[in-house]
């Protein structure tokens, strides 16, 4: 697995509190919102927090999330792109 | 029959006056009260735009003429301001007192001063500890007012001071209080103002509900009281009635912590309920003070939850907020007291900062002051998180 | 003015009720903090909203949920619940994070959930009741204004039955804040209170107490309440309060069994109760709780489920008795409770 893309499974693991998963569990290419995992607004929400804290980038607008924060894949390219 | 309920005081302070009178001129004159902080330390000041009261507590204290002591957290010095005003328009005195209550609503409670001390206590500041419980200002107004019987608070997030007018009414109503003083005070902290800020609700500008360019609320502080009395108990000052409190509900949009139902199940049942109530029909409201935040989420369902319930009878509505910011516990007590000011003068103070409809649900707000119009009947709502959605009916007599 | 406890569940520091062992024996706690006795939560909520809940939303919703099962009642005609505080966790979170990190990166979750009427929300959402949802949260009185408004609510017909609770968590951190204003008797345990009344202090607790009320009683009834009343200051004397709290539900000092007093060890208080027992109650019989939940502003919510128990099976736990006077039958029980002569709230059951 990639390093980057491990590490951000082990973060929303920890983030959004999914205590009873560990990385296996998460798909890298899957839906994380509405099916998948079921996580809402909320999770997003912390998802958006864990961008600036660990990686420094500022989403500024949250509807932009949905896009972001569609799967693992979606997220780490987002970094990679933007750091 | 349930006997009437009347409201024969109010009582305000917010950013945008210290008393009804400087409200109501400043709500005709549409000068608004959000800008860049200036009492209030945070890293936010100069980029959250906030409807603050350009005064300190030790000037609060001083409009109370009580002198500023730690036990005082800022909620219970607005509280104190605005309750002593609805009480004084009364012309109730002492001996009427026993049968009194007060009911108050809050979110932040004495939150103010706890932020600012927690990681600094010493032994003269120490008593923040006691005042940080919603229920203090509470004790503190029934303290200053002299008021011993019945002291409640209520805290149910934005809708929290709708909820108290309701329970003072519903006292009244089972002969249990004869006269209430009820409403709410909240006041700014870095708990709130980050508080909304995580959630990315609060707009870097001023807000503008039902606009389709909105993005978000300013937060505000403030404190209102309504004094609420039975039949029995105003007459012989049947002069003091301001209006009557004709129909009020609570329902829970049941769907989501934060964010209201698509089709604005909790508000749609809050209002029709508070209709049904006052045993009028949709026809009869003549104006809607909306709860009209500017978020995203709240003002498209609430128009849906509007249209779904009037439906051709599209009513006429506004919302304040752009005044005065959301001033979260204090919002359902400031915005009845701008209803009841509406009902009284035939007046419809506009929706500010309203330039086009949103596409999902094209509903348009009152954007000037309008005079001389008829007002017979206002229902004004609050909703607020965990669904908690009220609305109150303010009729004229 | 009265309505039926039909179904109790709680989670408190003498274990989760209903239960065949709830105060078979009392649950001694060493000095300091009475903890709740923890169910397994993930018997009664899902994973998904599990995962983001702080104790006392945990404690809320799954006691209330116990409580529908007690009552085998699937949706509450409405919500009313009492905390004094809310979310003490989450707000301690919250405001950490922000003086911390200095007003940046801050999660939202604790802030949302940090919210007074959190539980009652979260409880909405759970059982889909789109009903009245209120939450009061004045001091030691929340409790008892919030037994009013769903009598209220009951007998004017607009609700079948409705849920009540009571909830409050302590952490740490609240505790050791609370320190700096004397409120506890550091070094006391709970089974030692009493010996300790004439120091400062009481002992800190916590608990989630919920009650399902109607004004149609069942097979599984508990108790009638019949009236509850709070005074912020007292108008005159207690024993005026008292007396006239009875005459309103046409009652006299004579027809009260037992007299439950929320007595805590603090010396600056309990000389509140002694006039009460001195002067009204000489012969009844008195019993306690507070050494049983800790100290916390809705700790009235255990002394209910004391009484509404107590009433249904007619057995008095030993550990609640403080006087000796014999008891044949218990009909009536009256609860008291106030803090620092404030807020003294009254509240009458009969056995049903």
């Amino acid at each position: 697995m990639d390093e980057l893309i491990k590490k951000l499974k082990v973060e929303i693991i920890e983030v959004l509190n999914l205590e009873d998963l560990d990385i296996d569990d998460i798909d890298t290419e899957a839906p994380l919102f509405n099916e998948g995992l079921g996580l809402d607004s909320i999770d997003a929400l912390e998802l958006i927090v864990l961008m600036e804290k660990e990686y420094g980038i500022k989403i500024e607008d949250p509807k932009k999330g949905k896009e972001i924060f569609y799967s693992v894949k979606t997220m780490s390219e987002f970094i990679t792109k933007n750091q | 029959m349930p006997p009437k309920i009347y409201v024969t005081g109010i009582g305000i302070i917010s950013a945008i006056g210290l008393n009804v009178a400087e409200n109501f001129n400043s709500l005709k004159t549409l000068k608004h009260g959000i800008g860049k902080l200036e009492n209030f330390e945070t890293v936010h000041s100069q980029t959250l735009p906030c409807g603050e009261i350009k005064l300190n507590n030790s000037q609060l204290a001083e409009i109370l003429d009580i002198s500023i002591s730690p036990d005082f957290s800022r909620t219970a010095l607005l509280g104190m301001i605005a309750a002593r005003e609805a009480l004084s328009n009364t012309g109730l005195t002492g001996s009427e007192k026993l049968n009194m209550g007060v009911i108050s609503a809050t979110t932040v409670g004495g939150m103010d001063r706890t932020e600012m001390l927690c990681r600094s206590i010493t032994h003269e500041n120490r008593n923040f500890i006691i005042s940080h419980v919603c229920g203090d200002s509470t004790e503190k107004i029934a303290d200053f007012l002299d008021i011993t019987g019945f002291a409640s608070t209520i805290s149910t997030a934005c809708s929290s001071s709708i909820n108290s007018i309701m329970s003072g009414a519903e006292m009244i109503k089972n002969n249990l209080l004869d006269h209430v003083i009820a409403g709410g005070t909240d006041t700014l902290s870095k708990f709130t103002l980050n508080g909304f800020n995580s959630l990315m609700i609060l707009d870097k500008n001023h807000n503008r509900p039902f606009d389709k360019q909105r993005n978000g609320l300013n937060l505000g502080e403030g404190a209102a009281f309504v004094v609420l009395e039975s039949e029995d108990a105003v007459k012989g000052r049947e002069d003091k009635i301001l209006c009557e409190l004709t129909g009020y509900a609570n329902a829970n949009d049941a769907f989501h912590q934060t964010a209201s139902s698509d089709n604005g199940e909790g508000a749609f049942l809050a209002m029709s309920n508070a209709i049904e109530k006052s045993s009028l029909t949709v026809e009869d409201i003549d104006f809607i003070n909306a709860h009209g935040t500017g978020t995203i989420n709240n003002d498209l369902t609430e128009a849906i939850a509007i249209r779904r319930l009037f439906g051709e009878h599209d009513p006429l509505f506004s919302s304040t907020k752009p005044f005065t910011g959301h001033t979260l516990g204090a919002a359902g007590a400031i915005e009845a007291v701008f209803s009841i000011l509406s009902l009284r003068n035939n007046m419809i103070f506009p929706n500010l900062n309203f330039s086009e409809s949103m596409e999902e649900m094209p509903v348009t707000p009152v954007t000037k002051l309008m005079e001389n119009v008829i007002i017979r009947n206002v229902l004004s709502n609050s909703f607020g998180f965990g669904g908690n959605d009220s609305s109150l009916i303010f009729s004229a007599v | 003015m009265s309505v039926f406890i039909n179904g109790i569940g709680a989670i408190t520091p003498q274990g989760c009720f209903p239960s065949e062992d709830f105060l078979k024996e009392m649950n001694v706690f060493e000095p300091g903090r009475m903890s709740v006795v923890e169910p397994q939560y993930s018997d009664f909520i899902g994973p998904v909203p599990l995962r983001r809940m702080s104790k006392i939303i945990k404690m809320g919703l799954t006691s209330a949920l116990m409580c529908l099962n007690d009552a085998q009642v699937k949706k509450p005609g409405a919500i009313i619940t009492a905390t004094g505080l809310g979310s003490v966790e989450d707000t301690d979170k919250f405001l950490d994070n922000l003086i911390d990190d200095q007003e940046s990166f801050l999660n939202p979750t604790p802030f949302i959930q940090s919210t007074h009427n959190a539980v009652a929300a979260r409880i909405a959402i759970e059982t889909g009741c789109r009903n009245y949802n209120m939450t009061y949260v004045h001091k030691n009185a929340a409790f008892e204004q919030a037994l009013l408004d769903a009598i209220l609510k009951i007998n004017s017909g607009e609700f079948k039955n409705i849920l009540l609770g009571g909830t409050e968590e302590i952490t740490e951190d609240n505790y050791n804040l609370k320190k700096h204003v004397g409120f506890w008797k550091e070094n006391v345990g709970n089974s030692e209170l009493l010996k300790h009344n004439t120091s400062q202090g009481t002992i800190a607790g916590e608990g989630s107490v919920f009650f399902n009320l109607s004004f149609e009683k069942t097979g599984n009834s508990y108790a009638e309440v019949i009236s509850t009343k709070t005074w912020y200051k007292l108008p005159s004397s207690l024993k005026e309060a008292l007396k006239n709290f009875l005459v309103s539900v046409r009652l006299t000092t004579e027809d009260i069994d037992l007299v439950l007093l929320g007595i805590n060890g603090n010396v600056e208080e309990d000389y509140i109760y002694d006039s009460a027992i001195n002067e009204l109650f000489k012969d009844t019989s008195i019993a306690w709780y507070k050494h049983l939940s800790g100290e916390y502003e809705t700790s009235a919510s255990f002394a209910l489920l004391l009484a509404a128990r107590l009433l249904k099976t007619q057995n008095i736990p030993e550990a609640i008795k403080l006087s000796n006077t014999p008891l044949k039958e218990v009909k009536n029980v009256l609860i008291y409770q106030q803090r620092f002569n404030r807020n003294h709230s009254f509240t009458l059951l009969s056995k049903c």
